[in-house]
């Protein structure tokens, strides 16, 4: 998943004001961010970065990170929500390693990019309608609370175009 | 005394695929965050 992960830390932003996007986003991309890292290394492994154990370590650690700073218990389990909804996520994706020797699992959704987008637009849709409610009656219907999505939106109809074939391949081809 | 390299050539020592991938990661980070602020802000 790719926009879907955004929208649900803006789904978590919707039914958790208190907490800031500016951590709700990498925490619900974070094994992205640390698949990324590991490939800066030359080290990249899935198992490390999107298997259900290691979503399952870094979700408990980054929560009980957050519990330790703020003190905030329901936050730090928004928190902790949040960063396992990437494994959960990516499954109707994608195909996703379980645990060191494990299964690889999901559905796979990846396979049809028109409905991916579908499926991820309707995230997107959904966890907006509860973000909107962190803003004030009057500002809700603010033309910039509707860019929220909308955004959104345009960075996946451009992911899905990326997984066209003559695309693909082209970025295939970069060093 | 070697100099350091610049930031213009520590970028094209990456790999262009690894770039991508960090923009599509920081851009909706980034579009979330600063809209967000700037709608709180109008509040």
């Amino acid at each position: 998943m790719y926009a879907g992960h955004a929208a649900l830390a803006m789904l978590a932003k919707g039914a958790r004001p208190r907490l800031p996007l500016w951590l709700l986003v990498p925490v619900a991309f974070a094994p992205d961010w640390i698949q990324w890292v590991m490939e800066a290394f030359g080290h990249s492994n899935p198992e490390y970065s999107h298997s259900l154990l290691s979503v399952g370590a870094g979700a408990s650690i980054v929560a009980l990170g957050y519990l330790v700073v703020t003190r905030q218990g329901g936050d730090a389990l928004a928190v902790w929500l949040l960063y396992i909804s990437h494994w959960a996520a990516d499954f109707i994706t994608g195909i996703k390693p379980t645990w060191p020797g494990g299964p690889q699992v999901g559905l796979g959704l990846y396979a049809h990019p028109f409905w991916d987008c579908v499926v991820e637009c309707a995230v997107i849709v959904a966890a907006w309608l509860v973000y909107r409610r962190s803003f004030g009656p009057a500002l809700r219907r603010r033309i910039g609370v509707a860019l929220v999505p909308l955004g959104l939106i345009a960075l996946q109809v451009g992911f899905e175009l990326i997984q066209t074939p003559e695309i693909r391949a082209a970025v295939r081809e970069l060093p | 005394m070697i100099a350091p390299p610049s930031i213009a050539e520590l970028v094209q020592a990456l790999p262009r695929r690894w770039i991508a991938v960090g923009v599509a990661l920081f851009a909706p980070w980034i579009w979330l965050t600063l809209l967000d602020a700037a709608l709180r802000r109008k509040r």
